[in-house]
């Protein structure tokens, strides 16, 4: 009885100790990490077109982005356990997740993550129809995003294309929020004085 | 108010209505007002940038994952399914008898742990399923070593070579992937101590983060009162990054 009553209270710190943010994202996780997988598919539905966008933008190859958020989702799956609701949010942890297969991509290709050169692989992206600009305009906007150092394409990405807060980028990097707000400028600077160059 | 500051405001305030001193700034300032119709067109074509979809494959390649993730828990964790609705609590009887048993069984014997081989795995004739593993293990392929590491969680009853081999790929692989799949993998033989010993060991070898923190949970998990040391010295330790630490003085706590 004794040790049936130290490990309800030990249970409990546990808890929390453990407490889980209430966050739907995170309460799917949690029930995953509790066995019940096919919630995962929540998840996915919620993320894998942000994700492969993501991919896309820093690759511009749409099989590589395909298969990176095909491993990116191989890997929630298989690590699932170590996701911690505590240590942060649900989005922070697979955009991290995401962030570092892009560098281990460029590893295994042995390649540094590169600028493009002008008129590669950008052109296909935009295929497609919007409201207010010309297509070209599009593809203009990503040569110029293709031309950007690695780490402020990465950036520009997070913030603009996939709406992430300042805060959040500021985590994903282990930086400052000023720390990012400094980079952002620079990297827009950068990327008018290349759009607008093409004009 | 500089033409610096209202293009720092600018790019930071993406999106909201114009500051009042900011905005007469612009109004007499061609070269700002310039800059702002600049900012706002690129603003607007990034935001407005069409989404992407990818193909139907990379969906069904999902599903086919998950299923095959459940199949493989189903098989593996029955019986740990039905002690979780028991929450726990047989587990934790379990475990503090396997605890002391193996301590009792350790002091009165006189031996230490089980010494761990730090040399690479080799095929021995007879041995058909240690042999295909240590062969599969030997790809220069990534992927082709966790299609390994699979493998070896296949075999129904794995040996201790196939064991060794596991844990010696947990240390020495250059590939995090296929370490985190290893370590995946032996947790499944945690029962066993020298599984539990290589466990602890490796936690003095890793240095990513990631496998670091998978590590750090399943021994936490298995309140390993061996790896209270080694989890001392990781969150002394200044290379040590933030997280790491935090889910290590969490692991701590709970030991």
């Amino acid at each position: 009885m004794g040790a049936v009553t130290i490990f309800y209270f030990q249970s409990n710190l546990l808890k929390q100790l453990f407490r889980v943010p209430e966050s739907t994202d995170e309460k799917i996780m949690h029930r995953v990490k509790d066995g019940h997988l096919s919630e995962l598919s929540v998840l996915f539905q919620r993320y894998h077109v942000k994700l492969y966008n993501f991919f896309l933008r820093l690759t511009f190859d749409p099989v590589v982005s395909e298969d990176l958020t095909q491993n990116l989702f191989y890997r929630v799956i298989r690590y699932r356990h170590t996701f911690d609701a505590s240590a942060g949010d649900f989005r922070s942890w697979i955009y991290r997740i995401a962030r570092n297969m892009h560098l281990d991509h460029c590893r295994q290709q042995r390649l540094s993550p590169r600028p493009l050169r002008q008129d590669e692989e950008t052109q296909q992206l935009t295929a497609g129809q919007h409201e207010g600009y010309a297509e070209d305009e599009f593809e203009k906007l990503d040569r110029a995003l293709g031309l950007l150092e690695p780490g402020e394409r990465e950036i520009i990405v997070l913030s603009r294309y996939q709406g992430l807060k300042y805060e959040e980028i500021a985590r994903l990097h282990d930086l400052s929020v000023a720390a990012v707000k400094v980079r952002m400028h620079r990297a827009i600077r950068q990327l008018r004085k290349l759009y607008f160059k093409q004009q | 108010m500089t033409c610096e500051e209202v293009e720092s405001w600018l790019i930071e305030n993406v999106g909201t209505d114009v500051r009042e001193d900011v905005r007469r700034h612009i109004e007499g300032c061609p070269a700002c007002a310039a800059m702002e119709m600049e900012l706002r067109r690129m603003e607007e074509l990034m935001t407005g940038t069409p989404v992407a979809y990818p193909g139907h494959g990379l969906e069904k390649g999902f599903r086919e994952m998950l299923r095959e993730a459940e199949r493989e828990q189903k098989a593996v964790y029955p019986v740990t399914r039905r002690l979780y609705v028991w929450r726990n609590i047989a587990a934790a009887v379990v475990l503090l008898t396997v605890g002391i048993g193996i301590g009792v069984y350790w002091s009165s014997s006189g031996k230490g742990p089980a010494q761990l081989t730090g040399l690479p795995p080799v095929a021995h004739p007879g041995d058909s399923a240690a042999n295909r593993l240590v062969t599969l293990l030997g790809s220069t392929s990534a992927s082709e070593r966790i299609e390994a590491v699979n493998y070896a969680e296949t075999v129904p009853a794995p040996n201790q070579k196939i064991i060794d081999a596991l844990i010696y790929t947990l240390d020495h692989d250059k590939n995090v992937n296929v370490r985190l799949a290893c370590l995946y993998s032996l947790a499944k033989f945690a029962d066993n101590p020298k599984v539990r010993d290589a466990m602890v060991n490796s936690l003095s070898r890793q240095t990513e983060p990631l496998v670091q923190i998978v590590l750090i949970s399943l021994l936490t998990e298995m309140k390993e009162p061996k790896a209270i040391r080694p989890l001392q010295e990781i969150i002394s330790n200044d290379k040590t990054s933030k997280e790491v630490k935090n889910i290590a003085e969490k692991g701590l706590r709970v030991m």
